[in-house]
């Protein structure tokens, strides 16, 4: 189905995945050395 | 063997639930996957349940439980009958097509994981919670060979279903047995999120929600273990699904199956109640007849009352110790008003980390997802960041749907989940994210099924499928960080010792203890996390939650303490750690050298271990030593042992 405002909602839903998807990364970015340690 | 018992205990455990749903007259109204997600969870509930009765009778020999799992077996014909050979059974599965090229790596990913969670399965049992009374009740019980009550409050005298079922693994075939069926256990949860997303969603849908809910932080660090919360998940998604359904059908065989999972919740944590008394309020106000509210209060009490009942017998109080001062106690109980207060002081800053408010409510999700406090433990035992992804989008479906939504019971399985957030928020004794961890596969599912309602209508041009795959991806790496510390030794043929010691806090005391003590000598042991690893008796004195012997900072009676050491036949205290003496930990020390000084006690002789461990999967261990003093009580009477009171 056509929805006249699908563009806007289509950018809306991009521009949260991406956003969500960096914050929830963000706050483990502290841990990255000591999983990097782990791996080696 | 080991393998002989894992596979007879799934097989009794779906027979025993496809019985159960066969004699509901629910297997022709369940999805193929449904019914049997449905059959283990139902038949996994019910051998908790038979394992109560065979305890309190004293019947825990393993052919005595064998001989009771394998009533179970005449069931598995049932499964041929029901859902299982009706592929279209309760509405056909989705039909929408699924690319290979999106099955074939989620089928891959959902191997890797479980495989994984093999591996983590066949490394000896770590998590403190486990050793301290998960796996360590069902141990002492099977020594004894009966039915223990120990006067504990939060994780002994409390509900014990799901850890009855690891009594019945550990009895017929040892340890191994039991944390293969913690695996076998927790992979349940799976199996049902994908059966509700089947009737619902595609197939790549539906696999990537069950590999997503299989891989959430809060699973990987529990489902593995003896923790509760992923086996109670099981329950909730049969509850919160039947009560919804229940609603449309003004069913009662519905009814009954919500009462069955709500009960058996409610017999495995006391936070059970809340769903349990949730989908009662559910059915009431959507139910036009008695019948299905008659049928769902009497099989919820049926499922749920045999831990209540035994802390009443016992106590007095059948949610020990919640209605102290409210009902009379036996006599016995040891429970104290200043043990309460203690307790509520204690460890009330420990487990709220923010205010009961409104505002919080809303927030507490978000926080606990991008930025959690630290009494949350949301950081490594969260819940993913699935749900709040597609929370959006989810809106966006149910917005376009919304004049048919009420006529939805997944709707009403959505209301079930959110009254029961709402109460754990205000009621909850804890704030720690995992305690969620029941609620959220209900949530995963409606979530991805609104949100593929606003794709069907709206192309997103991806973004749901983006959202998923950054979800797996993320927890998948972190399963694989998880998984080093129990791949790495395996592939080195590390012993058990080795692996322990690095694993578990103070491993080389219950060492020392096992080898330096003699069979029968009972312990007071302060420190919880090696209870199951002890081989000898224990006292296990916590200090929180427990007052059989007093330990709180403000206990200054020598005398006292000798006498509730004598009553519990203690031979030894074990003092420390010395890292603990600043925080309270320094009563067991104080008064056993109070002892020592009246002639009622020799030592202490110094026991020296390894520090306590941060974190199992990311170590931060430091070379610092920590040190725990060993006292021996005489058995010859002493200046203290005067007769006394209290």
């Amino acid at each position: 189905m056509k929805h006249r405002l699908a563009p806007l909602i289509i950018m809306a839903a991009w521009a949260w995945v991406a956003l969500a998807a960096l914050a929830y990364v963000h706050q483990f970015a502290g841990l990255a050395p000591t999983v990097m340690a782990l791996l080696r | 063997m080991t393998a002989a018992v894992l596979l007879f205990l799934i097989l009794a455990v779906c027979g025993g639930g496809a019985a159960l749903l066969a004699a509901l007259g629910l297997s022709a109204r369940l999805g193929r996957f449904e019914f049997l997600g449905w059959a283990f969870a139902l038949g996994y509930g019910l051998l908790g349940w038979v394992m109560f009765p065979l305890a309190a009778l004293g019947w825990l020999a393993p052919w005595q439980i064998a001989a009771t799992c394998a009533v179970g077996l005449a069931g598995l014909p049932l499964l041929r009958r029901g859902g299982l050979a009706a592929p279209h059974a309760g509405g056909a599965p989705h039909a929408d097509g699924a690319p290979w090229w999106r099955v074939a790596p989620l089928l891959l990913l959902l191997a890797g994981l479980m495989a994984l969670d093999g591996v983590e399965a066949l490394a000896p049992p770590a998590d403190a919670d486990s050793l301290a009374y998960h796996y360590a009740l069902p141990r002492r019980m099977l020594e004894a060979g009966h039915l223990l009550f120990v006067e504990r409050a939060l994780d002994a005298a409390s509900p014990q279903l799901t850890q009855m079922t690891l009594a019945a693994a550990l009895a017929l075939g040892g340890e191994r047995a039991m944390t293969l069926w913690s695996m076998v256990s927790g992979w349940g949860i799976g199996l049902l999120v994908f059966g509700l997303a089947r009737r619902h969603l595609p197939l790549d849908w539906s696999l990537a929600l069950a590999a997503a809910t299989l891989s959430l932080p809060a699973m990987l660090y529990a489902g593995g273990t003896g923790q509760v919360e992923p086996r109670t998940a099981m329950f909730l998604l049969v509850a919160a699904v039947a009560s919804g359904r229940a609603t449309r059908h003004d069913s009662v065989a519905w009814a009954l199956a919500a009462a069955l999972a709500a009960g058996f919740f409610a017999a495995s944590k006391y936070t059970g109640l809340l769903p349990a008394t949730v989908c009662f309020v559910i059915l009431a106000a959507r139910t036009r007849h008695w019948r299905p509210l008659a049928a769902y209060a009497a099989a919820g009490l049926a499922a749920a009352w045999q831990w209540y009942g035994w802390n009443w017998w016992n106590t007095g109080d059948p949610i020990f110790p919640m209605l102290f001062g409210h009902l009379p106690y036996a006599p016995g109980t040891a429970w104290s008003a200043e043990q309460a207060r203690y307790m509520a002081e204690s460890l009330m800053p420990m487990e709220l980390g923010v205010p009961r408010s409104l505002g919080w409510l809303f927030a507490y999700p978000l926080s606990a997802t991008f930025a959690g406090h630290p009494a949350f433990e949301s950081g490594r035992t969260g819940l993913g960041p699935l749900a709040v992804l597609l929370a959006p989008l989810a809106l966006g479906g149910a917005w376009v749907h919304r004049r048919r939504l009420t006529a939805q019971p997944l709707t009403w399985a959505l209301v079930v989940v959110a009254l029961c957030y709402l109460l754990w928020f205000f009621l909850g004794p804890s704030q720690r994210v995992r305690h969620l961890l029941p609620l959220v596969p209900v949530l995963l599912v409606v979530l991805a099924v609104a949100a593929h309602r606003l794709a069907a209508t709206v192309s997103l041009g991806g973004a749901t499928w983006a959202a998923l795959a950054f979800a797996l991806a993320v927890q998948a790496a972190g399963q694989g960080v998880f998984a080093l510390k129990f791949v790495r030794p395996l592939l080195a043929g590390g012993d058990r010792d080795s692996f322990l010691a690095a694993n578990v806090n103070y491993y080389e005391l219950a060492q020392w203890l096992n080898h330096d003590l003699g069979p029968a000598t009972k312990i007071l042991l302060p420190v919880r996390e090696i209870d199951y690893l002890v081989t000898r008796p224990i006292f296990h004195a916590n200090r929180y939650v427990q007052s059989v012997v007093d330990l709180r900072p403000e206990a200054d009676d020598p005398e006292r303490f000798l006498r509730q050491l004598r009553r519990q036949n203690v031979d030894v205290v074990v003092a420390g750690p010395a890292s603990g003496f600043a925080g309270g930990g320094e009563t067991p020390e104080r008064l056993s050298r109070a002892l020592v000084a009246a002639g009622c006690a020799s030592g202490p002789q110094e026991v020296v271990t390894a520090s306590a461990i941060p974190s199992r999967t990311l170590g931060g261990r430091t070379t610092e030593k920590d040190r725990f003093h060993i006292y021996r009580i005489s058995h010859e009477p002493c200046f203290l042992d005067r007769p006394a009171a209290g």
